[in-house]
């Protein structure tokens, strides 16, 4: 009779044990980058090595705050994403519609089509997406950069929002259209209220692939006017010298509005992930 | 029909959208297209902005139908950005690159062949020995080197005092004896960059195979089972006998200089750079060539040059600041190593006490770094078999025997 209760704490003990780990495992990298940031140079190679700055200081972040472009960067990083994100919206919630409602000839294989576009590796893409930016006279910008990025999100995103849109029974359309409404009307009464959550969350989904993506930004940018912060971050690191107090400063300035962004907005990035996943 | 408001509402805000981007689209299109026949588009790395910036306010005032753009790139972009460039055929007119990455950009047809610079007022013969040699192919040359270094050796003068030891090693038996002395308590006698870029690691590790018979024929490294064997035996046996920092393993050149300076290795091969920062810091430094298996080592150097893209419409004007910038005062200003022409080394901050172990290295016992395609891309496979051997997990002779066979690109 007693075994069952052993049996249940020994279980959760284990499970919680394995979730520490994880977490250690996942954090402890985060929280080297956060505490070598408050380091003074002389503190970041001490030996033996301390997690904990011996002296703490905002150095770092006045280097990156007031001696690079890094302010400029990040500005960059949000116009890019938000452009990103708008984009994927608009272009993807069209494509996932039709995907999901339309009936037409070819329609799996160009959905699979539209997938290949996320399992092909970006360097393979690079190239040709450097010679259209450059054709479209966006080279150097935030907005050629977006256009790169559209490359990524728009695949998995144009799949995300087609699943959403299938699992909205379209008996509820068909509802809108019996009294009288146009499919138009049906989308905006029926659709797009209960596809809210699915879109925010591609909607970040699309802005997250954007803020830390480095290829791209790196190739298409050559001026900090255009730069964003993924790749101002090599900044600090110079042909003979790696200054890791500033960089992980600046890894923390990138990260944390990400972290508020995904705090906020969680509720909507996990059901929208979800959303659709059993039926589609 | 009337649309229902919650319709119109959606149709404006994506019409709204879509206008939105389509203008945000023109807008860049409208101002990215400023092109100028005159202009030259320079790409240069962030270390040297500064001083480009003053060196081109001179070509211009003296070419005042030159204007020079000068486009940043940082160490970590500029092969990415280069290398993708040149693909697509939308190239700026001027590029500084690393020599390692010329071969590359030779064997596609890439590059202007700038011969034609080389004459009385840049003699080949005044680079450092070899140099040229090495930039070119079929007869032509396709770059203009402008900066150059090797490694040499650091120590600690205090640390080696209080070992009782009076001269830095001139062969590998002093090292290592000196390297077991120096090895106490706190002190580790050296360590070695096995985390970073892994050619760091590779750079040492065929300095010591060049200073024991492998030779480096026009970039082409050609190793003997000798040379790779001694090597193997001075890196990675060195961290499993003790005498190598076992913090090798996390440690770039950034941290290995770190911890020079912080008097916890007492001596190490590295550049220049190093040696300006320890004396920034009042840390003792001094410095020495490399020591070799009888007498002084080999080192090579390595450095950066100007390229021009065959594709560059503006290839008079490029080579004609190219020309410019090979004057020897202008080498020196965009210099922190040394410059590639020696005589544009006479200028004083390439004189001082500390700076002469690595005048001598250059000067005599220096080849060109190997910058081989082949070598280049076996160059993470290298490094990880001195890991290997360092890590205890395999012998030398395990690991020598796969480098040959990497070197002669078996695998």
């Amino acid at each position: 009779m007693s075994a069952r209760p052993t049996r249940r704490l020994l279980t959760g003990t284990g499970t919680w044990v394995l979730l520490a780990v994880l977490m250690t495992w996942t954090l402890a990298p985060i929280a080297v980058m956060v505490f070598t940031s408050f380091k003074a140079r002389e503190d970041v190679f001490q030996v033996p090595a301390r997690l904990l700055p011996s002296t703490w200081t905002l150095e770092n972040y006045a280097t990156v705050f007031t001696a690079s472009t890094m302010p400029q960067a990040l500005l960059n990083s949000v116009v890019v994403g938000v452009l990103v994100a708008l984009a994927t919206l608009v272009f993807c919630f069209s494509a996932g519609y039709a995907m999901a409602r339309f009936r037409f000839r070819s329609a799996r294989p160009l959905a699979l089509f539209i997938l290949l576009g996320q399992v092909v590796p970006l360097t393979v893409i690079l190239l040709p997406l450097y010679q259209m930016v450059t054709a479209a006279n966006l080279l150097d910008s935030t907005t050629g950069v977006a256009f790169a990025h559209l490359a990524i999100t728009v695949p998995l995103v144009t799949w995300m929002v087609r699943n959403q849109v299938a699992a909205i029974p379209i008996e509820l359309e068909e509802a809108v259209r019996i009294d009288g409404g146009s499919r138009f009307d049906a989308v905006s009464y029926v659709t797009l209220p209960v596809c809210a959550p699915g879109l925010v969350a591609a909607g970040m989904f699309a802005f997250l692939q954007s803020w830390h993506e480095f290829l791209f930004a790196s190739v298409l940018t050559t001026s900090s006017d255009a730069r964003t912060a993924p790749v101002t971050l090599t900044e600090f690191a110079t042909e003979f010298d790696v200054d890791w107090g500033a960089t992980m400063a600046a890894s923390v300035v990138l990260t944390v509005p990400i972290v508020i962004a995904f705090v906020a907005l969680q509720r909507y990035f996990v059901g929208g992930l979800t959303g659709g996943a059993v039926k589609g | 029909m009337a649309m229902k408001p919650r319709s119109a509402a959606v149709a404006g805000i994506a019409g709204a959208l879509v206008l939105g981007l389509a203008g945000t689209v023109v807008h860049s299109v409208v101002t990215g297209s400023r092109e100028s026949t005159t202009s030259v588009e320079w790409w240069v790395p962030d270390w040297d902005y500064d001083a480009a910036v003053e060196i081109v306010a001179q070509f211009e005032s003296r070419n005042p139908d030159v204007q020079v753009d000068l486009v940043k790139t940082t160490g970590d972009t500029v092969a990415n950005r280069t290398a993708v460039a040149l693909d697509s055929g939308n190239v700026p007119d001027v590029i500084t690159e690393s020599i390692a990455r010329v071969p590359n950009y030779v064997a596609k047809g890439q590059l202007a062949d700038l011969g034609g610079l080389y004459g009385d007022a840049l003699p080949a013969e005044d680079f450092a020995p070899g140099l040229v040699d090495s930039l070119t192919f079929d007869g032509s040359v396709y770059a203009v080197p402008y900066r150059w270094g090797t490694n040499a050796l650091i120590y600690n003068p205090e640390l080696f005092a209080a070992a009782g030891i009076t001269e830095p090693p001139a062969t590998w038996d002093e090292f290592v004896a000196d390297a077991e002395r120096l090895t106490s308590g706190d002190v580790v006698a050296t360590a070695w960059p096995m985390s970073g870029d892994p050619s760091d690691l590779t750079l040492r590790f065929l300095d010591f195979a060049v200073s024991d018979g492998a030779t480096i024929d026009h970039g082409t490294p050609e190793l003997t089972e000798q040379s790779v064997t001694s090597a193997l035996e001075l890196m990675g046996e060195s961290v499993t006998d003790g005498w190598a920092s076992r913090s090798s393993f996390e440690l770039d050149n950034t941290g290995i200089r770190e911890l020079f300076l912080q008097g916890r290795i007492a001596m190490y091969p590295g550049g220049v750079f190093d040696v300006t920062e320890a004396l920034a810091q009042d840390a003792p430094v001094a410095t020495a060539v490399l020591p070799g298996p009888d007498g002084p080592g080999t080192a090579q150097g390595v450095g950066w040059a100007y390229l021009v893209p065959q594709a560059s419409d503006n290839q008079e004007r490029a080579e004609r600041l190219v020309r410019f910038l090979a004057e020897p005062e202008n080498m020196a200003a965009l210099t922190q190593t040394f410059p590639a022409r020696l005589s544009a080394s006479d200028d004083p901050r390439f004189q001082t006490p500390e700076r002469l172990a690595y005048t001598e290295q250059l000067a005599e016992h220096s080849v060109p770094a190997a910058n081989d395609p082949a070598w280049n891309a076996s160059v993470q496979a290298v490094h990880d078999q001195i890991q290997e051997v360092a890590l205890g997990r395999k012998t030398v002779a395990q690991a020598a025997e796969q480098i040959m066979t990497l070197a002669e690109g078996d695998e």
